[in-house]
Protein backbone atom coordinates (compact mmCIF):
# COMPACT_ATOMS: atom_id res chain seq x y z
CA UNK A 1 0.00 0.00 0.00
CA UNK A 2 2.98 2.12 0.90
CA UNK A 3 4.07 4.43 -2.53
CA UNK A 4 6.12 6.83 -0.85
CA UNK A 5 8.72 9.49 -2.85
CA UNK A 6 11.32 11.21 -2.11
CA UNK A 7 10.80 15.11 -3.17
CA UNK A 8 13.09 17.96 -3.28
CA UNK A 9 11.38 21.61 -3.47
CA UNK A 10 11.84 24.71 -2.33
CA UNK A 11 9.16 26.36 -1.03
CA UNK A 12 9.69 29.90 -0.05
CA UNK A 13 12.84 30.00 -0.24
CA UNK A 14 13.55 27.12 1.84
CA UNK A 15 14.37 23.68 0.76
CA UNK A 16 12.66 20.92 2.13
CA UNK A 17 13.06 17.13 1.28
CA UNK A 18 9.84 15.39 1.76
CA UNK A 19 9.05 11.67 1.63
CA UNK A 20 5.02 12.16 0.16
CA UNK A 21 3.07 9.32 -0.96
CA UNK A 22 1.76 9.52 -4.80
CA UNK A 23 -1.50 10.19 -4.27
CA UNK A 24 -1.41 13.21 -2.23
CA UNK A 25 -1.55 16.87 -3.66
CA UNK A 26 0.48 19.90 -2.97
CA UNK A 27 -1.90 21.77 -1.21
CA UNK A 28 -2.37 18.75 1.41
CA UNK A 29 1.69 18.61 1.66
CA UNK A 30 2.11 22.19 2.27
CA UNK A 31 -0.58 22.34 4.66
CA UNK A 32 -0.23 19.21 6.55
CA UNK A 33 3.70 18.41 6.01
CA UNK A 34 4.92 21.78 5.95
CA UNK A 35 1.61 23.21 8.42
CA UNK A 36 1.83 26.18 5.67
CA UNK A 37 -2.16 26.49 6.25
CA UNK A 38 -2.73 29.83 4.67
CA UNK A 39 -3.65 28.04 1.33
CA UNK A 40 -7.00 26.63 1.42
CA UNK A 41 -8.71 24.36 0.04
CA UNK A 42 -12.66 24.70 -0.95
CA UNK A 43 -13.81 23.17 -3.98
CA UNK A 44 -10.89 20.56 -4.41
CA UNK A 45 -11.61 20.25 -8.22
CA UNK A 46 -10.35 23.54 -9.65
CA UNK A 47 -12.95 25.69 -10.06
CA UNK A 48 -12.96 28.15 -6.89
CA UNK A 49 -8.75 29.18 -6.76
CA UNK A 50 -8.67 29.27 -3.46
CA UNK A 51 -5.56 27.26 -3.28
CA UNK A 52 -3.67 28.82 -5.83
CA UNK A 53 0.08 29.33 -5.16
CA UNK A 54 3.05 30.04 -7.25
CA UNK A 55 5.38 27.34 -9.25
CA UNK A 56 8.33 28.32 -10.57
CA UNK A 57 6.95 31.61 -11.67
CA UNK A 58 3.22 30.64 -12.40
CA UNK A 59 -0.21 30.12 -11.00
CA UNK A 60 -1.08 26.80 -10.02
CA UNK A 61 -4.40 25.50 -8.54
CA UNK A 62 -2.07 22.98 -5.71
CA UNK A 63 -5.43 21.37 -5.35
CA UNK A 64 -4.84 19.72 -9.09
CA UNK A 65 -1.13 18.74 -8.52
CA UNK A 66 0.08 16.28 -7.45
CA UNK A 67 2.84 16.40 -4.30
CA UNK A 68 5.29 14.45 -6.93
CA UNK A 69 5.11 17.04 -9.87
CA UNK A 70 6.49 19.75 -7.47
CA UNK A 71 9.87 17.69 -7.19
CA UNK A 72 12.24 19.93 -8.24
CA UNK A 73 10.40 23.36 -8.43
CA UNK A 74 10.37 26.62 -6.48
CA UNK A 75 7.09 26.63 -4.55
CA UNK A 76 5.51 29.92 -2.95
CA UNK A 77 2.42 30.33 -1.07
CA UNK A 78 1.16 32.75 0.74
CA UNK A 79 3.37 33.35 3.52
CA UNK A 80 6.20 34.33 0.87
CA UNK A 81 4.51 37.75 0.66
CA UNK A 82 4.64 39.76 3.54
CA UNK A 83 8.45 40.43 4.76
CA UNK A 84 9.63 41.24 8.46
CA UNK A 85 5.93 42.08 9.59
CA UNK A 86 5.52 44.68 6.31
CA UNK A 87 2.82 43.38 4.16
CA UNK A 88 3.45 42.78 0.06
CA UNK A 89 1.95 45.90 -1.86
CA UNK A 90 -0.81 43.46 -2.90
CA UNK A 91 -2.01 42.63 0.25
CA UNK A 92 -1.88 46.69 1.07
CA UNK A 93 -3.89 47.32 -1.48
CA UNK A 94 -6.48 44.49 -0.43
CA UNK A 95 -6.28 45.84 2.69
CA UNK A 96 -7.19 49.40 2.10
CA UNK A 97 -9.77 48.57 -0.21
CA UNK A 98 -11.49 46.03 1.99
CA UNK A 99 -10.97 43.42 -0.47
CA UNK A 100 -12.33 40.45 1.52
CA UNK A 101 -14.57 39.96 4.63
CA UNK A 102 -13.99 36.25 5.35
CA UNK A 103 -10.78 36.36 3.93
CA UNK A 104 -10.71 32.29 2.93
CA UNK A 105 -10.40 33.21 -0.60
CA UNK A 106 -7.81 36.05 -0.26
CA UNK A 107 -4.67 33.74 -0.37
CA UNK A 108 -5.21 32.33 -3.60
CA UNK A 109 -6.26 36.11 -4.87
CA UNK A 110 -3.30 37.36 -3.29
CA UNK A 111 -1.26 34.32 -5.43
CA UNK A 112 -3.31 34.69 -8.44
CA UNK A 113 -2.89 38.75 -8.36
CA UNK A 114 0.78 38.17 -8.06
CA UNK A 115 1.12 36.02 -10.94
CA UNK A 116 -0.99 38.19 -12.93
CA UNK A 117 1.34 41.12 -12.62
CA UNK A 118 4.64 39.53 -13.21
CA UNK A 119 3.09 38.64 -17.20
CA UNK A 120 1.07 42.16 -17.48
CA UNK A 121 2.27 44.97 -14.64
CA UNK A 122 -0.12 47.54 -16.21
CA UNK A 123 -3.43 45.50 -17.27
CA UNK A 124 -6.40 47.26 -17.77
CA UNK A 125 -9.61 46.82 -15.28
CA UNK A 126 -11.09 44.69 -18.23
CA UNK A 127 -7.80 42.65 -18.35
CA UNK A 128 -7.41 42.59 -14.46
CA UNK A 129 -11.54 41.11 -14.28
CA UNK A 130 -10.22 38.78 -16.89
CA UNK A 131 -7.09 37.65 -15.00
CA UNK A 132 -8.77 37.31 -11.96
CA UNK A 133 -11.96 35.21 -13.11
CA UNK A 134 -10.84 31.69 -12.38
CA UNK A 135 -11.29 32.80 -8.75
CA UNK A 136 -14.45 32.78 -6.38
CA UNK A 137 -15.57 35.13 -3.35
CA UNK A 138 -18.31 34.67 -2.19
CA UNK A 139 -18.23 37.92 0.17
CA UNK A 140 -17.28 40.99 -1.67
CA UNK A 141 -18.89 40.27 -5.36
CA UNK A 142 -15.54 40.97 -6.90
CA UNK A 143 -15.52 45.04 -6.98
CA UNK A 144 -13.30 45.95 -4.61
CA UNK A 145 -10.98 43.35 -5.46
CA UNK A 146 -10.65 44.91 -8.78
CA UNK A 147 -10.20 47.96 -7.02
CA UNK A 148 -7.19 47.21 -4.98
CA UNK A 149 -5.33 46.00 -7.93
CA UNK A 150 -5.98 48.93 -10.24
CA UNK A 151 -4.97 51.26 -7.28
CA UNK A 152 -1.65 49.46 -6.94
CA UNK A 153 -1.50 49.41 -10.90
CA UNK A 154 -2.57 53.20 -11.32
CA UNK A 155 0.03 53.71 -7.75
CA UNK A 156 -2.89 54.83 -5.87
CA UNK A 157 -2.23 53.01 -2.73
CA UNK A 158 -1.93 54.90 0.30
CA UNK A 159 -4.16 57.85 -0.67
CA UNK A 160 -6.45 59.20 2.00
CA UNK A 161 -6.96 59.13 5.52
CA UNK A 162 -7.63 55.62 5.56
CA UNK A 163 -3.76 54.39 4.96
CA UNK B 1 -16.52 58.48 26.17
CA UNK B 2 -19.47 57.92 23.67
CA UNK B 3 -18.26 60.95 22.30
CA UNK B 4 -14.66 59.74 21.47
CA UNK B 5 -15.82 56.37 20.20
CA UNK B 6 -17.84 58.60 17.96
CA UNK B 7 -15.64 61.06 16.86
CA UNK B 8 -13.09 57.96 16.07
CA UNK B 9 -15.32 56.06 14.46
CA UNK B 10 -18.60 57.16 13.04
CA UNK B 11 -17.53 58.75 9.58
CA UNK B 12 -14.33 57.52 9.96
CA UNK B 13 -12.70 54.39 7.37
CA UNK B 14 -12.07 51.83 10.07
CA UNK B 15 -9.48 49.65 9.39
CA UNK B 16 -10.24 45.87 10.69
CA UNK B 17 -8.01 44.72 13.09
CA UNK B 18 -8.17 40.90 11.70
CA UNK B 19 -6.77 42.02 8.45
CA UNK B 20 -3.08 41.55 8.32
CA UNK B 21 -3.55 38.36 9.98
CA UNK B 22 -6.13 37.19 7.64
CA UNK B 23 -3.79 38.76 4.63
CA UNK B 24 -0.45 36.63 6.03
CA UNK B 25 -2.03 33.77 5.76
CA UNK B 26 -2.24 33.49 9.38
CA UNK B 27 -6.06 33.21 9.76
CA UNK B 28 -6.94 30.44 11.79
CA UNK B 29 -10.16 28.00 9.89
CA UNK B 30 -11.91 25.34 10.97
CA UNK B 31 -9.56 23.18 8.98
CA UNK B 32 -6.60 24.88 10.26
CA UNK B 33 -7.32 23.31 13.70
CA UNK B 34 -5.55 20.36 15.74
CA UNK B 35 -7.03 19.35 18.75
CA UNK B 36 -6.06 16.25 20.93
CA UNK B 37 -7.94 13.50 19.46
CA UNK B 38 -9.58 14.77 16.47
CA UNK B 39 -11.05 12.47 14.32
CA UNK B 40 -12.03 13.08 10.79
CA UNK B 41 -16.20 12.59 9.36
CA UNK B 42 -17.16 11.44 6.03
CA UNK B 43 -20.33 10.73 5.05
CA UNK B 44 -21.55 8.62 2.35
CA UNK B 45 -24.93 9.52 0.79
CA UNK B 46 -27.27 6.82 -1.06
CA UNK B 47 -26.42 6.82 -4.64
CA UNK B 48 -30.02 6.66 -5.27
CA UNK B 49 -32.22 9.85 -5.50
CA UNK B 50 -35.78 8.18 -4.10
CA UNK B 51 -35.39 4.83 -2.63
CA UNK B 52 -36.64 2.83 0.64
CA UNK B 53 -33.73 1.71 2.89
CA UNK B 54 -33.84 -2.05 3.13
CA UNK B 55 -30.01 -2.87 5.11
CA UNK B 56 -27.07 -1.08 5.98
CA UNK B 57 -24.10 -3.45 6.46
CA UNK B 58 -21.19 -1.69 7.37
CA UNK B 59 -18.88 -4.35 8.72
CA UNK B 60 -16.65 -3.72 6.02
CA UNK B 61 -16.24 0.12 6.42
CA UNK B 62 -15.60 -0.51 10.84
CA UNK B 63 -13.49 -3.38 9.67
CA UNK B 64 -10.79 -0.88 8.31
CA UNK B 65 -7.85 0.06 9.74
CA UNK B 66 -7.94 3.83 11.49
CA UNK B 67 -11.80 3.86 11.64
CA UNK B 68 -13.11 5.14 15.40
CA UNK B 69 -16.84 4.40 14.49
CA UNK B 70 -19.44 3.86 11.63
CA UNK B 71 -22.65 5.65 12.62
CA UNK B 72 -26.10 4.95 10.67
CA UNK B 73 -29.69 6.61 10.81
CA UNK B 74 -30.71 3.71 13.00
CA UNK B 75 -27.81 5.46 15.40
CA UNK B 76 -28.65 9.37 15.32
CA UNK B 77 -32.18 8.37 16.15
CA UNK B 78 -30.65 7.56 19.85
CA UNK B 79 -29.16 10.78 19.99
CA UNK B 80 -31.33 13.40 18.24
CA UNK B 81 -34.79 13.96 16.48
CA UNK B 82 -35.23 14.43 12.74
CA UNK B 83 -33.93 17.42 11.64
CA UNK B 84 -36.51 19.75 10.78
CA UNK B 85 -35.51 22.44 7.60
CA UNK B 86 -38.53 24.43 8.36
CA UNK B 87 -41.24 24.80 10.99
CA UNK B 88 -43.77 21.87 10.60
CA UNK B 89 -46.86 24.65 10.20
CA UNK B 90 -49.84 23.97 8.06
CA UNK B 91 -49.07 25.45 4.49
CA UNK B 92 -45.64 25.79 5.25
CA UNK B 93 -43.46 23.16 3.76
CA UNK B 94 -39.38 22.72 2.96
CA UNK B 95 -38.83 20.91 -0.72
CA UNK B 96 -34.55 20.53 0.24
CA UNK B 97 -35.87 17.34 3.03
CA UNK B 98 -38.19 15.94 0.12
CA UNK B 99 -36.36 13.19 -2.03
CA UNK B 100 -35.25 14.35 -5.23
CA UNK B 101 -37.45 12.33 -7.09
CA UNK B 102 -40.92 12.54 -5.15
CA UNK B 103 -43.61 13.31 -6.72
CA UNK B 104 -45.99 15.84 -7.06
CA UNK B 105 -48.82 13.63 -5.03
CA UNK B 106 -45.75 13.97 -2.49
CA UNK B 107 -45.85 17.29 -2.78
CA UNK B 108 -49.32 17.94 -2.69
CA UNK B 109 -49.69 15.87 0.96
CA UNK B 110 -46.92 17.69 2.48
CA UNK B 111 -48.39 20.65 1.52
CA UNK B 112 -51.57 20.13 3.25
CA UNK B 113 -49.77 19.27 6.30
CA UNK B 114 -49.37 15.61 6.25
CA UNK B 115 -45.20 16.10 6.55
CA UNK B 116 -43.23 13.60 4.57
CA UNK B 117 -39.96 14.45 6.62
CA UNK B 118 -37.03 11.72 6.13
Amino acid sequence: MTDLHRIAVRVNGRDEELEVEGRRTLADVLREDLSLTGTHLACEHGICGACTVRVDGRAARSCLMLAVQADGTDVETVESLAEDGVLHPIQQAMLENHAFQCAFCAPGFLMTIRCLLDDNPTPTREEIREGLSGNLCRCTGYRSIVDSVEALVTGHLGVGDHA
Amino acid sequence: MREAIAGRLVGARVQRVEDPRLLTGRGRYVDDLTVPGMAHAAFLRSPYPHARIVSIDVTAARALPGVCTVLTGADMQTMTGAFLGMMPLDGLYDDFALPLEAGSDKRDSTRSGSAAWV
